[in-house]
């Protein structure tokens, strides 16, 4: 499957490298996740708001990427990361621990809220094109 | 306190000096005395004098001149000598800080009485909406909810808010028909669009608000009629209803407007159904979790725990599907022109009118029959 790799120039790259708060080796492995895939999800097995947004990309016919925080051996800390991440770049998402996070072509689009109001306002089907995880 | 203090003389020897009087004197007393400085009845005011102009470039305050002064001139004669100045400057600090005690003490006060008169007037109107059955809508039907009063404030501030909301809103959509059958300028019409689609926005506030003090009332619909209950999804209008109940009423549509409106059915139907499929697992793990260990065996204390976590998800639902109905609305405003947004909003209060007067038409239809 083909899909982009932006590292230096991702937003949350950038974003992130201002902080410097945390050590550098979690946000790299997050990058680093981030990039493998057009679409990375990254999730809580047992929480329902992040099946309603793995069932959001798979009915669109993407497959995404999903990463089980809480089956993962970094995952702590990995949450640790993303929830900074989501606190700096928009308000608190509405879900308790701050997952689901999706991101798209290597770079954050945020929290299920994000997602949502992105495809609505029809932004989100040309990331996904873009980022090739949805041909028409 | 400091050795002066025991020099003061109480207010009430003063005895002959009122203190209007005594700012007249002192006033007498600065003008015809000014020069003669051997008089030992003239140096208190000297020093009088020094500090009253001190306080007058420090303070604007008259009335300090005055009421302040009085007890003290006694004392300054007694121990003028010592430390004249500090002793003034101390007793000007104690005025100031008294003042604005006194002041700080009435703003208090007056804080206090509106919030009393707030609160009488809250428990008048509560008492009146629970005696109306909390709103016409709701009135008639009758549920266990209805009869019993909520024990919830936050659920009982919302059902009063939402009967206005409801008010407001059958002003809104008699405005919207009545200006759409005549002439009526863009700019107006824009102006009523935005006060519409601000209003159900409000809505989602408010039913934040009341998600967070009782998420099962948000999800059960009691605040709503009948056959709107009927329609409920996640609390509230599925979005996608929206969409078929909004489209009939444009006739004429350009291209483009057709293209973004079909996308957004599409986009609207896939998170809808992302959202539902969330709500159904909730539901498979709540069963499983409340079912879990073994039944009839009366202990269920450590269960209780985690199935209150996996209730808390569903606070974040109602919110979700409320941004969802928010954002739909959003993009359906961005795809129509005004005059088009305005008929379609007239079309969907409606809409939801219609179905509130068949769930009272229902009601009383179903008393007649027994």
């Amino acid at each position: 499957m083909q899909y982009q790799t932006e590292t230096r120039s991702s937003f949350s790259y950038s974003k992130v490298n201002n902080m410097g708060l945390f050590p550098s080796d979690t946000l790299a492995r997050v990058e680093s996740m981030a990039a493998e895939n057009a679409v990375v999800i990254f999730s809580v097995s047992t929480c329902c708001m992040c099946h309603a947004v793995k069932g959001l990309f798979r009915g669109m016919g993407v497959s995404p990427a999903v990463h089980e925080l809480d089956l993962h051996p970094y995952g702590v800390e990995i949450n640790r990361a993303l929830l900074r991440l989501l606190g700096c770049s928009s308000g608190a998402s509405t879900s308790p621990g701050g997952l689901p996070v999706v991101f798209i072509g290597g770079k954050m689009v945020g929290s299920m809220e994000r997602v949502m109001a992105s495809h609505i306002n029809g932004s989100l089907v040309p990331l996904l094109k873009d980022a090739g995880a949805l041909w028409l | 306190m400091n050795s002066t203090s025991t020099h003061f003389v109480p207010p009430r020897r003063v005895g002959i000096y009122e203190p209007l009087h005594q700012f007249g004197m002192w006033g007498d007393t600065f003008k015809s005395n000014i020069s003669n400085e051997g008089d030992m009845n003239m140096t208190p005011s000297h020093i009088i004098i020094a500090n009253n102009q001190k306080l007058d470039n420090n303070l604007s305050e008259g009335t300090s001149h005055g009421t302040g002064g009085t007890p003290h001139m006694f004392d300054q004669e007694a121990s003028t000598s010592r430390h004249p100045d500090k002793i003034q400057r101390r007793l000007a600090q104690n005025r100031e800080a008294a003042k604005k005690s006194r002041l700080r003490k009435k703003a208090y006060v007056q804080q206090l009485e509106t919030s009393r008169l707030k609160l009488i007037h809250l428990e008048q109107e509560l008492d009146r909406a629970r005696q109306q059955g909390f709103y016409v809508g709701n009135g008639i039907d009758t549920n266990s909810l209805g009869i019993s009063e909520p024990m919830n404030p936050g659920i009982a501030a919302f059902e009063m808010e939402y009967g206005h909301w409801i008010q407001e809103q059958n002003k809104q959509i008699c405005e919207l028909r009545t200006v759409l059958q005549g002439q009526v300028s863009d700019v107006e019409l824009r102006l009523l669009v935005e006060t519409a689609m601000k209003h159900y926005f409000d809505l989602f506030r408010m039913k934040s608000a009341a998600a967070k003090a009782d998420v099962f009332f948000v999800m059960s619909g009691m605040w709503r009629t009948s056959a709107e209950r009927f329609f409920l999804w996640i609390g509230g209008f599925r979005p996608s209803d929206l969409l078929k109940v909004l489209l009939p009423h444009f006739d004429v549509m350009t291209d483009q407007q057709i293209l973004d409106v079909c996308n957004l059915r599409q986009s609207c139907q896939q998170a809808e159904d992302a959202l539902s499929q969330g709500m159904e697992k909730l539901q498979h793990t709540l069963a499983d979790c409340v079912a879990g260990g073994r039944l009839g065996e009366g202990s269920y204390i450590p269960q209780v725990n985690s199935a209150m976590e996996r209730l808390e998800a569903l606070v974040s639902f109602v919110n979700q599907a409320d941004h969802l109905r928010h954002e739909t609305l959003q993009q359906m405003h961005r795809i129509l022109t005004t005059r088009q947004a305005a008929r379609g909003l007239l079309a969907l209060g409606e809409y939801f009118q219609r179905l509130r007067a068949l769930s009272s038409s229902w009601t009383t239809r179903h008393r007649e029959s027994t």
